[in-house]
């Protein structure tokens, strides 16, 4: 329906006014022409405060944000100085401004960088230290394998952090994956370990690094195939003052393609 | 056969060389190789910890990080090779320790063909590779300021420990396999099928660990000493053709661990086991005789046959201070790299005991050492 009273140009719109004047005007009517408007079915004018606001939710509103409120509806009745406003200047040229000293290039201040920020170096890994590491990661896959969540969990740093695929993944949501992982797969037998053997990176702040594959394989049942999961991960591993705990396991890019989803097989994730 | 590197005046260089021999052949999982002899009499690579457990206790004598350690064996080596060799003693060592931590399954047992192989965790297997973890358990120094002292450290061997009980037969002796049932077995025949009864040698492993562990062993001990005492030994055990192999695993575990009844154990193994020597000082082959000194060594004999052993192995070494391939159980594990660990052991413990340039001495006038 048209704001100024007048018939809607959509047909559909149009059909919808012709039924709304058939049952208004009653079997003694008349027809659509007799049609008498009330006060109550009187579309409303634009309010004199803001004429040309038709609506709170109008999503045209913010097109305009400048040139509308001089309060006119209409921005072509606007006058010219009116319409070059703040928002044209965005689609104009740049005014001209003073020539430039030189032809040189101006000088882009740039960010100090740290030279020892990216420092890539492996350091030396004491024996004590890559045992008591690997160690940690042995107790994790074994629980694992014997499937003791919460026996696996306590080789897991409280503060445990991962970013895979654009998601983070806390200790819950790591503890959450496997108990669901060993759940689905819980009516069968289960081997987990690491392909090969792992070897220790000192990296810094006390912290070690070490690439692993984590490999679970679940054995056939009578009815159903065995099913491997292959994880290729660098446990990152630091000492909470007590033991050495799994702070993180990041998916190594390298063997994206060795990574065989955590999701079980035949799930939409699969 | 050249014997090159063992000649008087380069027996150090010749252990260096062999020392390097073994790091070269080991593979990068940290394992010793070892191949097992098919019908055609090819070899064919096979994994298997149960050998690696054995060249690293062979190798201990090199190792300065080991309690095994030899300083004598150290002052032999040529000066600008010692260090060289001793940390390359030391790293092959640790990578068969990382090896043998990778194989481990998550109840704390191994397999005699490797963690993936379908073959259940076996003891001997198991009793040896704990064995050998047991060594890099850290030591903690003393506490400088006589602090109180700390709470009691968990012992992560008791899960070796406890993953071994369930071998454990009511009279105290160890089966070496357990069928889906729990039931125990010793082998298993040509056939597939398992064997009942109990192996010796088996048993031998699981005592050294369980005495290395401070467990109770007396059962297990009064077992092998009677084993000993009814001299039966035209094999060492059903798997284990050789009785070389019983006499080198039943005089390591009452050494290693100091266990009583050594001099009784000497008394009765000692004859039984020169028995076996040939009159040219050899034993049946690089493996055997190299079986033979260790055992005889760790028996305490100082016996001048030893030196004759010692010729013969050094005359099978080759021109590239190894020894070659010999069967080490009935399936025919085994491998140069192998043979060179228990070799070079027993020549380390020859020299230890003798002096460098006694084996010279003693050596046939017709070798060419």
């Amino acid at each position: 329906m048209s704001r100024h009273g007048g018939p809607p140009q959509d047909p559909r719109l149009q059909q919808l006014y012709g039924l709304l004047q058939s049952l208004l005007a009653g079997p003694g009517g008349g027809g659509a022409g007799s049609f008498v408007s009330s006060p109550w079915h009187e579309v409303p004018e634009p309010s004199s405060e803001e004429p040309w606001l038709v609506s709170a939710t109008d999503l045209l509103t913010a097109w305009s944000p400048q040139v509308l409120d001089a309060g006119s509806p209409s921005p072509a009745s606007l006058s010219p100085p009116l319409q070059h406003s703040t928002w044209d200047s965005y689609f104009e040229a740049p005014p001209p401004g003073p020539e430039p000293a030189s032809q040189a290039p101006p000088v882009v201040p740039l960010p100090q960088i740290d030279p020892e920020e990216p420092d890539f170096e492996r350091e030396e890994i004491d024996d004590a230290t890559a045992i008591a590491a690997v160690d940690c990661l042995y107790d994790f896959v074994h629980a694992l394998g014997r499937r003791e969540i919460d026996q696996a969990m306590r080789c897991v740093d409280l503060e445990f952090h991962s970013i895979e695929k654009d998601e983070e993944i806390d200790r819950t949501a790591l503890r959450q994956r496997f108990e669901h992982l060993l759940d689905t797969y819980r009516r069968r037998e289960l081997e987990v370990s690491l392909t090969s053997v792992p070897e220790p990176v000192a990296y810094r702040g006390g912290m070690v690094l070490i690439p692993a594959t984590l490999q679970l394989d679940f054995a056939a049942t009578g009815r159903e195939p065995a099913h491997s999961i292959v994880l290729a991960r660098v446990a990152v591993l630091c000492h909470d003052g007590k033991a050495w705990k799994i702070a993180g396991l990041g998916p190594r890019p390298d063997l994206e393609h060795a990574t065989i989803g955590w999701a079980p097989e035949g799930s939409p994730q699969a | 056969m050249s014997t090159a590197p063992f000649r008087s005046e380069h027996t150090g260089l010749g252990l260096a060389h062999a020392l390097a021999a073994i790091a070269r052949s080991q593979m990068h999982s940290g394992e010793i190789p070892v191949f097992r002899r098919d019908a055609a009499g090819y070899l064919a690579y096979c994994l298997c910890p149960l050998l690696s457990t054995l060249g690293h206790d062979a190798l201990a004598l090199f190792d300065p990080t080991s309690r095994l350690f030899d300083r004598s064996i150290a002052a032999i080596l040529p000066s600008v090779h010692r260090i060289p060799a001793l940390a390359t003693a030391t790293m092959v060592r640790r990578k068969i320790r990382g090896f043998l931590a990778w194989q481990q399954q998550a109840d704390g047992r191994w397999s005699f063909f490797g963690r993936s192989s379908g073959l259940s965790p076996d003891a001997a297997t198991t009793a040896c590779a704990a064995a050998v973890l047991l060594e890099s358990l850290p030591v903690e120094p003393p506490d400088p300021w006589d602090a109180p002292p700390p709470a009691p450290a968990p012992r992560p061997w008791r899960r070796h420990v406890e993953a071994l009980g369930r071998h454990r037969a009511a009279d105290g002796r160890y089966f070496t396999f357990l069928d889906p049932h729990g039931r125990g077995y010793s082998s298993i025949t040509p056939e597939g099928l398992p064997r009942g009864g109990f192996d010796r040698v088996v048993n031998a492993h699981v005592l050294r660990f369980l005495a290395l562990a401070g467990e109770d062993t007396d059962e297990l001990r009064a077992y092998l000493l009677a084993e000993v005492e009814a001299g039966d030994f035209r094999t060492g055990s059903t798997d284990h053709p050789n009785p070389l192999a019983f006499f080198h695993a039943v005089a390591r575990a009452w050494r290693q661990p100091e266990l009583p009844d050594r001099e009784r154990l000497a008394e009765l193994l000692v004859p039984r086991i020169f028995e076996l020597q040939s009159p040219d000082g050899d034993f049946g082959g690089p493996l055997s005789t190299a079986l033979a000194i260790l055992a005889l060594a760790d028996l305490d004999s100082e016996d001048d046959r030893l030196l004759l052993a010692g010729a013969a192995l050094t005359a099978q070494a080759t021109s590239g201070a190894t020894w070659g391939y010999e069967s080490y159980l009935r399936q025919g594990s085994g491998s140069a790299s192998f043979s060179t660990c228990l070799s070079l052991a027993a020549l380390g413990r020859l020299l230890s005991i003798f002096g460098g340039l006694e084996i010279e001495k003693t050596k046939k006038p017709s070798s060419d050492l």
